[in-house]
């Protein structure tokens, strides 16, 4: 990794991994222990929610200040990780969309039939911008209420799927 | 004024032949010439000749200003006859001036006594004077001291001012007429008219043969799977011909002797040739299909990727939708000619020959009756391929009149609303769309009444084999009915290829017109190149040296004028001046944008323009007034400049910028879209992010141009914050209007008129009582006091 010489600060503090202790409480609200330090209501922020949703990840104190970055929650020890998986999870709530049964377009609102994780459902998804393609074929969708739905790859997906994207991609 | 005939003068005197054309002794018509050389005594020697066209009147003439060490002559030709405007002895003149109008300048010579015009020259020609009075200067009359105050400003007599920075003569030595580095352009040799040098050919003189080769050769690359599509069409062109035979044997032979066995002959022919032609045109359809897309491809990304690689001015020239038409419209144009118009004609000649062939030998007096009505059909679409050419050409241009007022107004939509003028700009579109509408609507009344009467006329043919023919048969006169069948069926497919041919002519001028402006773009050739060895520019400190530098947009008017001044590595540098002065213009030859006119830049040493133009903007970084964000996620965004930067990385600089905060903030963070159509972000925020995007880079020269203008005070604290990060360290040249932006500066440079007025820091500016800058700045307290009360 080239270092940029020139920057004077550097204000992020990166967490170790084994420093890093974190335990739900009681509220669902995280606790993270830092050197002897103890951080209640811990609100944990992805930096690329979307393109590396487990690297550089922020800790935000319950005022919202900046605790410190995990450079990668993968690395944390396997209690910690679970916690902080979790947490983002239910931050970041998103469907795992498994099969696509089929998808109507009309005055520019599509209108999809999901088969997901969660069970089947019908989304109205309005703007363009909201049908992302990222890196690796993954695909994300966002309908009218903000909620997400994420296609792991498309190229997984049964030809069926496929078919009902094809328009769409 | 005196007039004499041709070659009276010449007389007893016998000078010596014109010297060789060089700068000052310009090319003459050899009638003029032989004038000039008449006129000329023994012993005068030639130190420059002008060529005019127009008399010191005014009106138009062929004709030339002398200039010898005894005489200045000013003379024209009309008719043969010469007539000399004004003669004035070399040493009685004072100084040569040159008064300008908008468009021409007037040269006088002035004497002690009084000023004698000697011509009218257009303004990009007027720089030759500087040079003419250079070499007259020794023969002319000592200047007189109070002779300064002369009438025009732009006095261009001679050595004693070259170079000097106070006057104008900032053209010394530069006589810009031929050598076509700007957008004058040389002429065309063979008639004389200017063309645009950055198309580097006549357009006029052009060979429509060579518009043509040209074209074929687009095709070169594809030519296996073109030769594999052609050998396929005529292979399916070859099998349909035969069906008429198969007919003839059916009706002659098969149904009269009750014949079963050919009976099921023909009919198992006729469905082979059924079954292998649809096969064949499947396949030939794919294929043309994937060569068409695969041209318009190539010819897209070919077109796109030159575009890329021309220099500013080229846009500077043009509207957007202009160059989007050029790689959109015209590149499918071409590829549909090359991949199928052009077969198709290959087709058509070859079936009309085939089945030219067939006819004859079945009955060559009916295939003459037939054929009669071929040349007119030949000579209407010959005349008619001419008309149509001039509306083709009417029709496009109107097409990219409306689409250049669409992508001009709309992203203008707040202007028009805020003005109200959204009714105007209908109207506007609607009458840009109307001429359009219009202009194709007459292509198509042209097109409607030439194709009913090439109808008409192939009609005849028909009637003439039916009416012949038919009398034939039933007279018995050797020709069956199944031959008349036959007859009539492959006139049927006569008479396709022969439409398609008249058509052919559409689409070959279609497709020339946008061959025509395709080359236009791919001849174009970057102002601004890398030299040819291709050095790089090595890692730099950041020494920037202004050397002599001038400048100008338009050759004629120079926006920067002898600017010269050292900036030493990590020096902040304040551009200041009025509005107009040359800032920006320095940061424009700075970064390359465009080449100096005179002077060099060296950048640690190099010239920059002995350099590559990457080597050096890789080292260059830029923050504008009005950040550009593309369309893409902040992240993309930041990383523009080295894409292969790690989200840490990103977040640096991010953090350095102070937009890491407001970045996180959003639900999406890094991975939110911006740019058109994304994310709505303050003039704020995406200064913020265009300043990460620079800080990434890590350049050792920085630009900032206005980067503080357009943000309210709160945010400005956090970009100035950010600069001063970013500044750190660096070359730094910033503009801004604002002084109180500029007081980290180490040093200032004020530019008024495209001159460096004054260097120095803050408080040495301030000091110069009735400096330029103190004056600004005292202009800026005043109107920052009048808001304050007022606001």
């Amino acid at each position: 990794m080239r270092k940029n010489p020139d920057i004077i600060q550097t204000e992020f503090r990166r967490l170790s991994p084994a420093s890093v202790k974190l335990h739900g409480d009681a509220f669902n609200h995280l606790v993270l222990e830092l050197d002897g330090v103890v951080y209640e209501r811990v609100k944990p922020v992805r930096s690329f929610p979307l393109t590396a949703a487990s690297t550089c990840v922020f800790l935000l104190d319950s005022e919202g200040n900046q605790i410190g970055m995990i450079p990668d929650i993968t690395e944390l020890p396997a209690d910690s990780r679970s916690v902080l998986e979790q947490r983002l999870e239910s931050l970041y709530f998103s469907t795992r969309v498994v099969a696509i049964a089929g998808v109507k377009s009309r005055h520019g609102v599509t209108t999809w039939n999901l088969r997901t994780t969660r069970g089947d459902t019908t989304i109205y998804v309005k703007d363009r911008n909201d049908i992302r393609t990222l890196p690796g074929k993954r695909m994300i969708l966002t309908d009218t209420n903000g909620m997400r739905y994420e296609i792991a790859n498309i190229d997984k997906l049964d030809d069926k799927s496929q078919g009902a994207l094809e328009a769409e991609t | 004024m005196s007039v004499s005939t041709a070659g009276s003068a010449a007389g007893p005197s016998d000078p010596a032949p014109l010297p060789v054309v060089g700068a000052l002794i310009e090319k003459l018509s050899p009638a003029l010439k032989a004038h000039a050389d008449g006129l000329r005594r023994r012993g005068e020697s030639l130190l420059a000749l002008l060529a005019t066209d127009m008399t010191p009147e005014g009106l138009f003439a062929e004709g030339f200003i002398l200039c010898t060490a005894q005489r200045v002559i000013s003379a024209s030709a009309s008719g043969g006859t010469l007539i000399v405007h004004a003669e004035v002895p070399t040493s009685t003149i004072v100084s040569i001036e040159r008064v300008e109008s908008h468009t021409a300048c007037r040269v006088e010579a002035h004497t002690r006594e009084k000023a004698v015009v000697l011509g009218l020259l257009p303004r990009p020609r007027c720089s030759v004077l500087a040079q003419v009075s250079e070499v007259l200067a020794p023969h002319m009359a000592p200047p007189v001291a109070d002779q300064t105050s002369a009438p025009s400003s732009s006095t261009a007599s001679g050595a004693a001012n070259k170079g000097s920075i106070g006057g104008s003569h900032w053209h010394d030595g530069g006589w810009h007429g031929e050598d076509g580095g700007h957008g004058l352009g040389g002429a065309c040799e063979k008639c004389g008219k200017p063309f645009p040098h950055r198309l580097g050919f006549c357009p006029d003189c052009m060979d429509k043969r060579t518009l043509y080769v040209r074209l074929l050769a687009l095709a070169r690359p594809y030519a296996t799977p073109m030769a594999g599509s052609l050998a396929l069409m005529l292979l399916i062109t070859a099998i349909e011909m035969t069906q008429p035979l198969l007919t003839r044997i059916l009706v002659d032979n098969v149904i009269p002797n009750a014949d079963y066995r050919l009976f099921a002959l023909v009919i198992g022919g006729i469905i082979a040739i059924y079954t292998f032609s649809s096969i064949f045109s499947g396949s030939r359809g794919y294929l043309m299909a994937w060569l068409g897309e695969r041209i318009v491809h190539d010819m897209r990304t070919q077109v796109y990727a030159h575009v890329q690689r021309l220099s500013v001015d080229f846009y500077d020239e043009r509207q957007t939708g202009w160059i989007m038409d050029r790689i959109s419209a015209d590149t499918s144009n071409l590829q549909n000619f090359l991949s199928e118009g052009f077969q198709d004609f290959i087709r058509d000649v070859m079936t009309i020959i085939v089945i030219l062939g067939i006819m004859c030998t079945m009955n060559w007096q009916l295939t003459l009756a037939t054929l009669a009505p071929a040349p007119i059909i030949f000579l209407l679409t010959m005349r008619f391929r001419r008309k149509v050419h001039r509306m083709y050409h009417s029709v496009w241009r109107k097409r990219s009149y409306m689409t250049s007022l669409l992508s001009s107004v709309i992203p203008g939509v707040r202007v028009v609303k805020a003005f109200a003028q959204e009714k105007l700009e209908s109207d506007r579109f609607e009458k840009r769309s109307r001429s359009f509408m219009d202009a194709s609507v007459r292509t198509a009344r042209t097109y409607s009444t030439f194709s009913p009467v090439i109808d008409f006329i192939t009609s005849l043919g028909f009637i003439l084999v039916w009416s012949w023919g038919g009398y034939l048969v039933i007279s018995g006169k050797g020709v069956t009915v199944g031959t008349l069948i036959a007859f009539i069926a492959y006139l049927w497919r006569f008479y396709g290829p022969v439409g398609n041919l008249s058509r052919f002519s559409q689409r070959l001028e279609r497709a020339s017109t946008s061959a025509q402006r395709v080359f236009d773009v791919l001849d174009t050739m970057p102002s601004v190149k890398d030299p040819e060895t291709g050095t790089q520019l090595p890692p730099i400190k950041g020494e920037v040296v202004f050397q002599n530098v001038t400048f100008g947009y338009n050759p004629d008017e120079p926006v920067l004028k002898d600017v010269s001044f050292t900036v030493t590595p990590g020096e902040m540098i304040g551009l200041v001046g009025p509005s107009g002065a040359g800032k920006s213009t320095i940061i424009n030859v700075l970064s390359r944008f465009y080449d100096v006119d005179q002077g060099s830049i060296l950048v640690d040493g190099h010239d920059i323009r002995d350099v590559t133009m990457g080597s050096l903007h890789q080292q260059i970084g830029v923050v504008l007034q009005e950040p550009f964000l593309f369309h893409g996620t902040i992240g993309e965004n930041i990383a523009y400049g080295c894409p292969t930067a790690t989200h840490e990385q990103i977040m640096v600089a991010a953090l350095a910028a102070n937009a890491h905060d407001f970045i996180m903030n959003l639900p999406d963070g890094y991975d939110t879209l911006v740019g058109e159509r994304g994310q709505r972000l303050s003039g704020g925020e995406r200064q913020r992010i265009s300043i990460a995007r620079a800080i990434l880079k890590n350049p050792r020269i920085l630009i900032l141009d206005e980067a503080t203008s357009s943000v309210d005070t709160e945010t400005e604290a956090a970009i100035q914050q950010a600069v001063e990060r970013l500044v750190h360290g660096r070359t730094t040249f910033a503009i801004a209007h604002r002084f109180s932006t500029l007081r980290h500066a180490d040093r200032l440079i004020v530019i008024d008129e495209g001159k460096v007025a004054e260097v120095g820091t803050h408080e040495e500016l301030l000091a110069k009582e009735d400096g330029l800058f103190k004056r600004l700045v005292d202009i800026q307290t005043k109107s920052a006091q009048i808001v304050a009360v007022g606001g």
